[in-house]
């Protein structure tokens, strides 16, 4: 699992996951994931390039979703798999935080 | 031809079983979407298991944590079973997960959507509980068919030898 930050324009923050967001995974990204969940606003997860996503993924999204909410921010995902997105439909997490699958559409989401 | 892999109830241990699956699944020809429910259920059954099935503290003689999982191509279906010696547990017998749907709702639970996951990736799920073992039996799509669509019935779960249900298991999660 590899986590890497971008910076946009606009304060706008992408963090970008690749691999398997499984158990192992997961504990991989936790603390780097929190750190820009607690210091940034705008935040675009994009989930492109996971292949894999399981309950202990979704603990560390929401985790971080609820930091940035609580800062008065806003988390995105953008672009699952079809399997990676059944798994956010399926647990609920597509009620929570908006799925998009274009850049300009999840920049709208966190900006507005 | 029953595929068999021996593991301890370590969260560890899932990268040797996803690379098991992955062999598998290629040698069986599996389809990605199964071969991912498959991993899944794995997952979330194992971590489980780990974290949860030896927390019975009045039981303090040497366990057993093997984790016995096998996978069996069966007709148009992929059959897997899942074996532990942990405390007795009905993953059926645990309701669905509260979903809220604003996040600035403070009842959004960070965990606890795993078993959920199992019952709606896996077309149907059996639990059994014989002397000190707990099984589950799973079903999956093969031969090119789709997942089956969230929302059908589960098979009819049975605890035997006057199996405690275990909720607590789940709630830490």
């Amino acid at each position: 699992m590899e986590l890497t930050i971008e910076t946009l324009d606009d304060g706008v923050t992408k963090i970008n996951l690749a691999g398997r967001l499984d158990i192992v995974g997961a504990q991989k990204i936790d603390l780097q994931f929190s750190v820009v969940s607690g210091s940034q606003r705008k935040v675009i997860v994009d989930l492109g390039q996971v292949s894999f996503l399981a309950s202990m993924g979704i603990r560390t999204i929401i985790m971080g979703a609820k930091a940035i909410n609580l800062n008065g921010g806003r988390m995105v995902l953008l672009g699952p798999t079809p399997d990676v997105e059944k798994v956010l439909t399926t647990t609920g997490i597509d009620t929570l935080l908006s799925i998009v699958h274009d850049l300009d559409a999840a920049i709208g989401v966190v900006s507005n | 031809m029953v595929e068999a892999l021996v593991v301890q109830a370590e969260t560890s241990e899932l990268t040797r079983v996803y690379d098991w699956a992955e062999t598998l699944g290629r040698r069986f020809d599996v389809p990605q979407s199964t071969l991912f429910a498959i991993q899944l259920c794995f997952e979330e059954a194992l971590s489980n298991i780990a974290r949860f099935g030896f927390a019975d503290v009045e039981n303090e003689v040497p366990r057993n944590t093997d984790v016995r999982l096998t996978v069996e191509p069966r007709g148009d279906q992929i059959v897997a079973t899942i074996e532990d010696h942990g405390d007795a547990f009905d993953p059926l017998g645990v309701a669905a997960p509260a979903q809220p749907t604003v996040i600035s709702d403070s009842d959004v639970p960070l965990g606890g959507r795993g078993i959920h996951l199992m019952r709606q990736f896996a077309q149907s799920l059996r639990y059994e509980r014989r002397e000190d073992i707990n099984r589950l039996t799973l079903s999956f799509a093969y031969r090119g068919q789709a997942v089956a669509p969230p929302g059908r019935a589960v098979s009819t779960s049975h605890l035997r030898d006057g199996a405690q249900r275990r909720t607590k298991r789940w709630r830490a999660s």
